[in-house]
């Protein structure tokens, strides 16, 4: 049931009818049952991974808490936080392990039995148990308190708007936010649709018109070459950040509607003159995730080494956060390459602000978003092929067999193609802009008269009925 | 060993780190607050400060420091 569905419309109108017109001291009671009917329209038995460990890991919460020595706390929170991994693992890496194994045994001549697991990824699961690790961490870290309310917490790690594809919120966030009963709010709920309308927009007008276009591209990578394969992997990343950014426009603004307030996961990505501080701006949860839980404590514990043991932090940080993505080797690449990357501008932070008080900022700046984003769009050819073969023959056929015309480029767009997504790109940008300098996509309208509102309305309401591709309906997102 | 104190001999350490010779830290100041301030070298401060006072930080006392007072308060602590 994905958020652009009839069936989801259907779903969560009754839901929202239903959540105001109960007691607002049960609306946590019926978020969970809400969660859990969202959970089971999917795989009933998903239902049977995420309740066992939102059980356990509230009771290893207030077990940290309340054990009195120091090595007892550390104990329970390693405990918790290797249960929790091999959950993640056993579900989302079983078969890429098989499969290994049974590589090497065959290289090595060993007669092996292996044959991968019939198993399914159940929902949202690479979300979740991150949330829930960061939250036992938080509280052997003495920097939070357990939650005392098992529905509280549950609600916490089920709530429908963002178990899918997150955000992964931080648990001192949102249980804040369940303890206060929720009332109808006017302004609320219209800045959620607001973001809801923002989010489609960008899925189905942007995303889902690359999509047949990209595919094309990717499914038949043989016979694509140069400056074809360049654009195709250009508009994989405007793709794929339509795509998640709307995802997770349309997770924030259903969550507003509820009285919920998530935490926004993009702030205009393609700003970033790094990669470092690309980072800082694509999938926000995610990287200050595995900052905060993985690249601190491992450079804490090697501060002792210096520059190094920023570097080794780093290439197990990034290479982790590759391997979230997916069980194959491509992401662990992906996450290398951006190690090396951030490490490489670690080094020399220096000699670039050196360079930038030499260079005008009006060349410095663009060539290094340009720069920036040519090497987002290297990895890309990584993050979007599914194993490395696959990705060393689109590398080769980028520097082979180059056309420069456009017949050669066969790229299968038509003209009113060109048109949308280009006029999209520039109407993202003027907005995304327009964001960044207020507290949400709302309060640009917000002193704006009545009918300058509606007209805007109408524009977005107007170009996703006209210009929306409804064929296309899997956020990319979703497979993670 | 008064805070003040410890206070003015951070904010010497962290002007020779982050080559910035006009920065004044306050009890407030926070990563977010100092140009240059940021993760990656966050470790070489910790690591700075350790040496200068001859002290060692544990992950949780490292995880626990959110502004330059958390900072002084756990150097006092540790004298």
């Amino acid at each position: 049931m994905v958020f652009n569905s009839t069936e989801f419309l259907i779903f969560f109108a009754i839901t929202f009818l239903l959540y105001y017109a109960i007691k607002p001291t049960w609306q946590w009671g019926f978020l969970i049952l809400a969660s859990s009917a969202f959970i089971m329209y999917h795989v009933p038995a998903f239902l049977l991974v995420i309740l066992p460990i939102i059980l356990f890991n509230f009771f290893t919460g207030i077990s940290i808490q309340n054990a009195v020595r120091e090595k007892s706390k550390k104990r329970i929170f390693i405990f918790s936080t290797v249960i929790n991994i091999i959950i993640l693992v056993f579900f989302k890496y079983i078969n890429f392990i098989i499969e290994n194994i049974a590589f090497v045994a065959r290289n090595l001549n060993l007669e092996t039995e292996l044959s991968p697991l019939s198993i399914l990824l159940p929902l949202g699961i690479s979300f979740y148990v991150f949330q829930v690790i960061g939250y036992n961490l938080e509280i052997y870290w003495e920097n939070a308190k357990p939650e005392q309310h098992l529905g509280h917490f549950a609600a916490y790690v089920m709530f429908f708007p963002k178990l899918i594809s997150g955000p992964i919120e931080r648990a001192h966030l949102f249980l804040p936010q369940i303890k206060s009963e929720k009332r109808f709010n006017y302004d609320y709920i219209k800045s959620g649709l607001q973001l809801i309308l923002w989010g489609l927009f960008k899925k189905l007008v942007i995303a889902d018109r690359i999509d047949p276009v990209t595919n094309l591209i990717f499914n038949n990578v043989d016979d694509y070459h140069g400056l074809s394969l360049i654009i195709g992997i250009g508009l994989y990343i405007v793709q794929l950040y339509a795509d998640f950014s709307g995802y997770t426009d349309i997770a924030l603004g259903l969550a507003r509607t509820l009285g919920y307030k998530l935490t926004d996961n993009f702030n205009r990505p393609f700003q970033a003159t790094s990669i470092s501080d690309f980072w800082r701006r694509w999938h926000i949860t995610l990287s200050s995730w595995v900052l905060d839980y993985i690249y601190t404590p491992v450079a804490a514990s090697k501060r002792g080494w210096g520059k190094y043991g920023t570097i080794y932090a780093l290439i197990i940080t990034f290479t982790i956060l590759g391997f979230w993505h997916g069980a194959s080797w491509n992401f662990v690449i992906y996450g290398f390459l951006h190690a090396l990357a951030v490490s490489y501008e670690f080094l020399t932070k220096k000699i670039r602000v050196k360079l930038s008080n030499k260079i005008p900022s009006a060349v410095y700046f663009p060539v290094s978003r340009i720069l920036t984003i040519g090497f987002l769009g290297f990895t890309m050819i990584f993050f979007r092929f599914h194993n490395i073969g696959e990705s060393i023959a689109a590398l080769k056929n980028l520097v082979t067999n180059i056309s420069f015309t456009t017949q050669g480029l066969r790229l299968g767009i038509t003209f009113e193609d060109v048109f949308v997504i280009l006029i999209g790109i520039l109407i993202i940008e003027i907005i995304e802009h327009q964001k960044s300098k207020h507290e949400d996509i709302g309060s640009i309208l917000h002193n704006k008269p009545g009918w300058f509102r509606w007209l805007v309305y109408y524009f977005f309401i107007f170009s996703i009925m006209f210009f929306g591709s409804f064929g296309v309906s899997e956020f990319i997102y979703f497979q993670f | 060993m008064e805070l003040s104190e410890i206070l003015s001999e951070l904010n010497l350490l962290f002007q020779k780190l982050l080559s910035n010779e006009s920065l004044e830290l306050k009890m407030d100041t926070t990563a977010k607050d100092v140009d240059g301030w940021d993760s990656l070298n966050h470790m070489a401060l910790i690591t700075e400060i350790e040496k200068h006072y001859k002290i060692r930080f544990t992950l949780k006392e490292i995880m626990k420091l959110k502004n330059v007072e958390d900072m002084c308060k756990s150097v006092q602590s540790k004298m």
